[in-house]
């Protein structure tokens, strides 16, 4: 019985990736630079997605924590409270590849299989990206996405 | 503006939120992503056929909902191979190393009002976004 369960969640929990675009790395990269509120570049979608998440499990949690089981066996929950060396040296490392590529373990594993699909474009681009020095590339999102046409 | 939808965006993270709330409340335990996946790589007694259907849920999810004709996101990489490697070493290392990731520690940590969590998400959100200040404003300026 719990597999299903938790063969729901999983579906559930892609779902919502999907749909808030988070299995786009680019979504995530474009949150994470906050310097391009300035610009109008900076998407605040992760906030959201993270806000609209939290406004569920928080009360879901507050819920399991009072009842002290849960419906399929018994709670359990981590325990630690001390802030640790390897905690922040985990997030540290983590954040720093999460900056380099936008991608972190959910988003990273429901994609693997939409990457298929696409795989000519993505060899293009990456073939494109290897004759180059320069490792990062930033798209001029809006400006490519939308050629402004001035009609005479 | 780009691509900003906040209706997907709260609709996208309300399911997520469902997801842990199903997680928490049927099987008893935090729905963290890399964690779960950690689990996989050691497997203790029992817990691997949940962890396994979870991964082929969070997979699947997206094909089936193609598959029902639903509009699934393109995706945008422009990080170069190497990058990615690199990324992808440093992200699942830093997540195990740190116990949790975004929806570990983010989503699930956060909602049980976990200091370690909070500090965690504050911590890789900060050097998140100073990793791409760096890359977007001061590499390529």
């Amino acid at each position: 019985m719990p597999a299903p369960v938790a063969l729901l969640a999983g579906l559930v929990f892609g779902a919502g990736l999907t749909i808030s675009q988070m299995v786009n790395p680019a979504k995530a990269l474009a949150f994470l630079d906050f310097a391009g509120m300035a610009s109008g570049a900076w998407d605040p979608s992760l906030g959201r997605v993270m806000g609209g998440a939290l406004a569920v499990s928080a009360p879901a949690y507050l819920l399991a924590q009072k009842r002290g089981i849960a419906a399929l066996g018994s709670l359990r929950l981590p325990t630690r409270r001390d802030i640790d060396l390897r905690l922040a040296a985990g997030a540290v490392i983590f954040g720093v590849g999460w900056g380099l590529v936008g991608f972190c373990p959910g988003p990273g594993h429901c994609r693997a299989r939409l990457r298929r699909d696409q795989g000519p474009d993505l060899l293009r681009r990456h073939a494109g990206r290897h004759g180059r020095l320069r490792s990062f590339r930033r798209r001029p999102a809006v400006q490519r996405r939308r050629p402004v046409r001035v009609s005479a | 503006m780009s691509n900003f939808m906040p209706v997907s965006a709260l609709l996208g993270g309300a399911l997520i939120g469902l997801a842990a709330t199903i997680y928490v409340l049927g099987l008893g335990s935090v729905a963290g992503v890399s964690g779960i996946l950690g689990g996989l790589l050691r497997p203790k007694s029992g817990d691997a056929p949940v962890q396994l259907a979870f991964v082929a849920g969070l997979i699947g999810a997206p094909l089936l909902m193609r598959a029902a004709g639903a509009p699934v996101p393109a995706l945008t990489i422009d990080a170069a191979l190497p990058t990615l490697i690199a990324g992808g070493l440093l992200v699942g290392f830093g997540t195990r190393l740190g116990g949790g990731c975004t929806s570990g520690h983010g989503v699930c940590g956060i909602s049980r009002l976990s200091g370690r969590s909070l500090t965690a998400t504050v911590m890789f959100m900060a050097v998140g976004a100073t990793v791409v200040f760096v890359i977007r404003h001061l590499i390529e300026g």
